[in-house]
């Protein structure tokens, strides 16, 4: 078993295509690995963290809907911090809202929710701090979610406008421009932390991990004021950068297609503690495979596929109880099955990155072959 | 000791199909229950869909408090399932490998509760998915009480008809001839219970389209495959996509006037016989199923007052004795009224799924005498008012010469519906609503 440390920087809602204006995040890249394909199971937190500390999908865990808060995933499942807790790491995280990921497993777990003004820069410098000294030369593994943007696209956009608005929807410049300074905070606040992390020489025994559970819509879509309703790319398509010199190749990028789910069984593989076969079966993959193969097979295509549900809070069809928008997606293609008007969608994401374009009655190859892989998760997730 | 009791759940079977002297199906073996049981031929299941009716079923509530647009089961706080569990029942199921029957999945004690519910691999009866049935039979025996789900999909389409059974003898139907072997196969699962000790319970989620002369509108759609193989072999290559497309739509045009023509003989029912499957409907053949109560000494009686399908739960509660539930169910019990008159109750109807975007969305009442129905979002629009007793198959909408009894079925749907869900739950489950509403808020969602 490999003891490193595991720090897991979470910025909520960064989107990929608007990173690389900071410095901070090419510093990021030329130090570790990039993952810059990789594609969350739902574009909303609740869904998306407790499939990543599951590594399976938010119907198989049991958490796929808005309605699920508070709730832990189904009991077989083992969680990335129960695993790393019974092997001997301390293990702590500050979550965006408690309401918002399973606890399960962590030693300690808080949340800045009920300060209405949290300086994450000075509490999450200060809880690392803790966290060394916790777990008092053990291992540890620390979670902290900086959930900023969230705050700021609630204060100026939530609170502001629907799903529907036109003075929103007519304004997408304006809207990214916002965004963007939401993203700059978000980039200080990871610049200060990282530089913690090196003076504090953590990096020489860590493995540093930096990501986002969802991407961050600015009016692309009507129906959508930033994201949780649909399934496009502005909120699935996110990143990753795994940082340990040890392992991964300086200044890598890993431009084929990942998935959140595969972010916990690559951790395990990389501090090679066993899986645990008597609980629910992770759907996810080690990446360490991926970061050793150079290309992708042209006939790969439709062998790995990242698929993903939601089911609207507001938006055109309402569905806190259950997923009612499910995809399937590969790097050129993604298929949306909207469930509740029964309306399907094919993109080619390769010529129309923006999936303005429905080619589902053009390519019924395509789509047919789509639809036995979103049919064979479907039932794998039932599958118990 | 409590008995054990077999649920049969056979997908999309009419009632008008195992009752009655119009069906041509063969079936000795539910004419044996229905003879030696009690057995409901007005049964109203509340939904046109599976989900929706399942949820029904199991929570005893009506569809729109159980969530319209539920794609899952949703096995509420008080539903049955968890209260049969509660006393001393194992569960075990055999049901359709469908994700949306995952929260059922959770209660199951057997391995094999599920099967595959796609071609080209779905398992029908008679391709051996009654040897599933009777092995999970064979192993509970020592499990008693047991409680045990069966949902059949024989009959969702694709309609595969067992070659044994595909002729006219075993009825006038594909449709016809299914129901003839389901009875076949179903028979084989009932001889190997002691039906004194289990009380058995046969219905349906709900009904199914039979199309008139066995042509449904694909059968008079021209084939456009010689023709277009034809085409494709004598025009060039690149003029393929715009012949296809020519051919496309003259096939549209031409299955519109024979359909046109050919139903100009038909009745409005026969005309609503050829849609195309799932359409959207609240007809009495999308909601009319069978429901026979047999074994555990269940006396031997028809009844013809309209009942609903959540009333099975609280029926099945009464017969084995559960304890009474407070007033949190829609539903009632059946059982008292085996042996004598039934007040009947109107039945609350919704198609499925309850989409926002769809036209057809309906919502409608039922008692024996009339079916009324509209349009779920607007209450003015697509108005239909049926006379169910003169107009059984529902071919004559009146509501314009009845506008009184429409203004009264109106205020019965208005009053069903204003009962919210709230009302129906237990103090717990407001607290976590309200609580999640309160965190809905904080994150600026609501």
């Amino acid at each position: 078993m490999k003891k490193y440390n595991v720090i897991l920087l979470l910025i909520d809602g960064a989107r990929i295509d608007r990173l690389f204006q900071f410095p901070i995040f090419k510093k990021l890249k030329q130090d570790g690995c990039f993952f810059s394909q990789m594609i969350t199971n739902a574009p909303y937190t609740l869904v998306a963290m407790n499939s990543l500390f599951t590594g399976m999908y938010g119907s198989k865990n049991g958490i796929n809907a808005y309605n699920k808060m508070f709730q832990h995933p189904k009991t077989d499942c083992k969680t990335l911090a129960e695993y790393l807790t019974k092997h001997g790491w301390y293990t702590r995280g500050d979550a965006m809202r408690l309401s918002l990921v399973s606890d399960r497993g962590f030693t300690k777990m808080t949340s800045q929710e009920d300060d209405p003004d949290p300086d994450f820069i000075k509490i999450h410098k200060k809880i690392l701090e803790e966290t060394i000294s916790e777990a008092n030369k053990q291992p540890f593994f620390l979670y902290l979610h900086y959930p900023k943007i969230h705050h700021s696209i609630k204060k100026n956009v939530f609170d502001k406008y629907d799903d529907f608005s036109n003075e929103y929807f007519e304004n997408k410049k304006n809207n990214l421009t916002h965004y963007d300074t939401y993203l700059k905070e978000a980039a200080d606040y990871l610049e200060e932390m990282y530089l913690k992390i090196l003076d504090d020489k953590l990096d020489t025994n860590s493995i540093i991990l930096i990501m986002a559970d969802h991407g961050m819509g600015i009016g692309e879509k009507i129906g959508e004021r930033a994201y949780g309703i649909f399934t496009y790319d502005y909120s699935l398509r996110t990143f990753a950068y795994f940082i340990q010199p040890k392992i991964f190749s300086k200044g890598k990028e890993i431009s084929g297609l990942t998935r959140t789910i595969d972010i916990m069984p690559t951790i395990l593989d990389l501090l090679e503690i066993p899986i645990d076969k008597s609980c629910l079966t992770m759907q996810g993959e080690s990446l360490l495979n991926s970061i050793n193969q150079s290309t992708t097979d042209e006939d790969s295509e439709f062998n790995k596929i990242a698929f993903s549900e939601t089911g609207g809070l507001l938006g055109p069809w309402p569905s806190p109880d259950s997923p009612n928008v499910e995809c399937v997606r590969t790097e050129k293609w993604k298929l949306v099955h909207n469930l509740t008007p029964e309306t399907w969608e094919l993109y080619n994401l390769k010529d129309d990155p923006q999936e303005t374009k429905n080619l589902v009655n053009k390519y019924p190859i395509i789509v047919k072959k789509l639809k036995d892989k979103l049919q064979l998760i479907i039932d794998e997730c039932a599958d118990f | 000791m409590k008995p054990n009791i077999l649920f049969i759940l056979v997908d999309g079977l009419r009632m008008d199909q195992v009752f009655g002297n119009k069906r041509t199906s063969i079936t000795p073996n539910i004419d044996k229950l229905t003879k030696n049981g009690t057995y409901f031929d007005q049964a109203i299941s509340n939904a046109d869909g599976t989900v929706l009716n399942l949820n029904s079923i199991f929570n005893s509530l009506r569809p729109h408090k159980t969530g319209l647009r539920a794609i899952n089961l949703i096995l509420t706080n008080t539903n049955y399932v968890t209260q049969l569990r509660d006393h001393g029942y194992h569960v075990f199921g055999l049901v359709p490998k469908l994700t949306s029957y995952s929260a059922l999945i959770d209660y199951v004690e057997n391995d094999e509760a599920r099967y595959n519910a796609h071609p080209p691999n779905k398992e029908y009866l008679w391709k051996g998915l009654d040897q599933k049935a009777i092995g999970i039979l064979d192993s509970i025996k020592s499990c008693e009480p047991w409680f045990f789900f069966l949902h059949f999909l024989d009959l969702h389409p694709p309609l595969l008809v067992d070659k044994k059974f595909d002729s006219e003898k075993f009825g006038d139907s594909p449709y016809a001839r299914a129901v003839s072997s389901i009875d076949y196969w179903l028979g084989k699962i009932i001889e190997k219970i002691d039906l004194k000790q289990t009380l058995l319970i046969l219905t349906s989620d709900h009904g199914n389209l039979i199309p008139k002369d066995n042509k449904s509108i694909n059968d008079i759609a021209p084939d456009l495959k010689t023709g277009l193989n034809v085409g494709k072999r004598i025009m060039p290559k690149s003029t393929h996509s715009v012949g296809a497309k020519l051919f496309v739509a003259t096939r549209d045009i031409i299955t519109k006037v024979k359909l046109a023509k050919e139903n100009k003989k038909l009745t409005p029912y026969e005309i609503r016989s050829r849609r195309p499957p799932f359409t959207l409907s609240l007809y009495d053949e999308n909601v009319r199923v069978p429901l026979i109560f047999a074994g555990y000494n269940i006396s031997s009686k028809k009844i013809s007052h309209q009942v609903q399908t959540l009333d099975i739960f609280p029926t099945i509660a009464e017969i084995v004795k559960l304890p009474k539930k407070s007033n949190m169910t829609d539903g009632r019990s059946l059982f008292g009224t085996f042996g004598d008159k039934i007040t009947e109750k109107p039945a609350y109807l919704h198609t499925m799924p309850y989409q926002a975007m769809s036209p057809d969305d309906t919502v409608g009442i039922r008692t024996s005498k009339y079916k009324y129905f509209r349009y779920a979002r607007d209450s003015k629009e697509n108005i239909n008012l049926y006379d169910l007793q003169k107009d059984p198959q529902e071919n004559h909408n009146i509501a314009k010469q009845h506008s009184d009894i429409v203004k009264e079925m109106e205020q019965i749907l208005s009053k069903m519906t204003s009962h919210n869900l709230e009302k129906h739950e237990s103090s717990e489950d407001e607290n976590v609503r309200k609580k999640i509403e309160e965190e809905y808020k904080k994150l600026g969602y609501l």
